[in-house]
């Protein structure tokens, strides 16, 4: 068991929310073995007091073997969930089941979104760093396709961002990645070694 | 779950475990953690709960698992009195309470003799610094380790070490193969191990298998041979009881793994056996993931046992559930 832990949305191990966070992990030079991937499949999971992952990782911290956790989790949009939808929500009710498990002195959150919108999820958060020209021609695209489900929109997105930028994945540079540059960071410091 | 099998249980004081508690064992249980850790210490604390009803049966496990201890450095026959008396002192304190028995021991020192206080399941007895404890060896069944190994293996707890069991004691376990009919299993599953072995027979005193139309002592094959019979034999002969193995992986091939696993999770189910075995292999892990996914089989637990940041020993135990996902996501679990 590794004393640094991430949650994230998604089932497989290498999903496109971990593939990100692992670049970004391996650009800031921080040690990638020292972590632990945590999938929670869709964002609901999030919520379940009782799974799988929630248990581990309570026995993990109550035998102090885990030393730092961050959750990493999509805001979405409110009108298409008014429970767990949009920047505000996501946070009050995942601040609600950190304090219900007792991780509230060692956890820490990023929500994933257009980061001045305060809407969407990890793809509008990539969208959100690139050049305005091919973000607008991309979301105008989007706006007039019939691809409305999340689902669709992640993959179309993912698919156009792949072939407009296939050299340069993400702009690490750009100032929309300080926030979770810095989460990252902290998330390391002080790292015990058990 | 069986109402015998132990789920619960809390080390109050033995070896390197103080207020030690661990919670939810299943049928077969697989616990991991590194060298020193006390994967054997835990082990031996759930085999003197499980196994010592009264006094005498507590007086026999300390000694017993001293003695499994103790192997490599003796020979079993020449145990004297004097060499159990001391195995006896090697426990000072045994302080466990679980779902199944609460027993406490103390060894007190008064000027050069020793009083010895057991609390068996609230029944007390105080064995005074005037009596010899020596006395009370001789007078039980301890006193003669032959004897002592007649109770094991007539009992149905049973602890294999990582050298497996002795000709003598395999021979009482295949004993209840032949009570119990399964000679025939358990050959087929010996051919399956190494297929030009074509029988198992107990020949006079010594365990033999057939191999080229001719009959050679067990101790002539590997010890991964010898471990994977004991391991079947104690699997019926702990029927309704319990089965504790230790460095279950010793001698035995990876491309062996999965198919102890699924003899252990099949003849457990069929005998109602509750199974404890620790490893060190990553291999012996993973299959006994995979088998148990293969089997759908969810009576199973597996427990790490770890040091936390005040050098305490503290037990992670997982569930079918919760292994299965530190498994399918590649965490570090040993």
């Amino acid at each position: 068991m590794k004393n640094l832990v991430i949650l994230h949305e998604g089932n497989a191990k290498p999903t496109h929310d971990n593939h990100l966070i692992i670049q970004l992990i391996q650009h800031l030079n921080l040690d990638i073995q020292s972590i632990d991937f945590y999938p929670m499949g869709r964002k609901s999971n999030f919520f379940k007091l009782g799974s799988d992952p929630y248990l581990l990782l309570k026995s993990g911290v109550e035998n102090k073997q885990i030393q730092k956790i961050l959750f990493i989790i999509d805001a979405d949009y409110v009108e298409n969930d008014i429970k767990y939808g949009g920047y505000e929500n996501t946070e009050n009710k995942l601040n609600q089941i950190i304090k219900e498990l007792g991780f509230e002195k060692i956890s820490d959150i990023f929500i994933m979104c257009d980061p001045i919108l305060k809407t969407g999820y990890l793809e509008s958060f990539i969208l959100s760093t690139i050049p305005e020209a091919q973000r607008k021609c991309i979301e105008d695209f989007l706006n007039c396709s019939e691809f409305k489900s999340k689902e669709n929109h992640k993959a179309i997105l993912n698919q156009i961002y792949k072939i407009a930028y296939p050299q340069s994945p993400y702009d690490f540079k750009h100032s929309h990645f300080d926030e979770l540059k810095e989460k990252l960071r902290l998330l390391f410091e002080n790292k015990g070694g058990h | 779950m069986d109402s015998h099998f132990l789920t619960d249980i809390d080390i109050i004081d033995f070896k390197c475990f103080q207020n030690f508690s661990a919670k939810g064992f299943k049928r077969v249980n697989l616990i991991g953690g590194k060298n020193n850790i006390g994967k054997t210490a835990f082990m031996e604390a759930c085999y003197i709960n499980v196994f010592a009803k009264d006094m005498k049966s507590m007086l026999f496990t300390f000694i017993d698992i001293k003695v499994i201890r103790e192997k490599a450095n003796l020979i079993t026959k020449d145990l004297g009195v004097g060499k159990m008396g001391n195995y006896l002192r090697a426990n000072k304190y045994y302080d466990v309470k679980s779902n199944v028995n609460c027993q406490t021991f103390k060894s007190i020192e008064k000027d050069v003799k020793k009083e010895y206080h057991f609390n068996i399941n609230n029944v007390l007895t105080n064995i005074g610094a005037d009596v010899n404890i020596y006395t009370i060896i001789q007078n039980t069944e301890l006193y003669n380790h032959e004897d002592g190994e007649d109770k094991i293996a007539n009992s149905n707890t049973c602890f294999i070490d990582s050298f497996g069991k002795g000709d003598d004691s395999l021979i009482k376990l295949y004993q209840t193969i032949q009570k119990q009919d399964k000679e025939h299993e358990l050959n087929n599953l010996i051919k399956k191990f190494d297929s030009s072995i074509t029988n198992f027979k107990v020949i006079g005193d010594k365990p033999q298998c057939k191999t080229n139309d001719k009959y050679r002592d067990l101790t002539e094959f590997g010890d991964g041979l010898k471990h994977y019979i004991s391991i079947i034999c104690a699997l019926y002969a702990c029927k309704n009881g319990y089965l504790f193995i230790d460095e279950i992986d010793n001698g035995i091939y990876y491309d062996q793994l999965d198919r102890l696993w699924e003899i252990i999770l099949t003849i457990s189910k069929e005998t109602n056996c509750q199974v404890f075995a620790t490893t060190h292999s990553k291999e012996m892990i993973e299959s006994f993931a995979r088998i148990s996914q293969k089997l759908n089989e969810q009576d199973i637990s597996y427990t790490t046992l770890v040091k936390n940041d005040k050098n305490e020993v503290k037990a992670l135990v997982q569930s079918y559930g919760m292994f299965m996902y530190s498994m399918n996501f590649e965490h570090e679990v040993r």
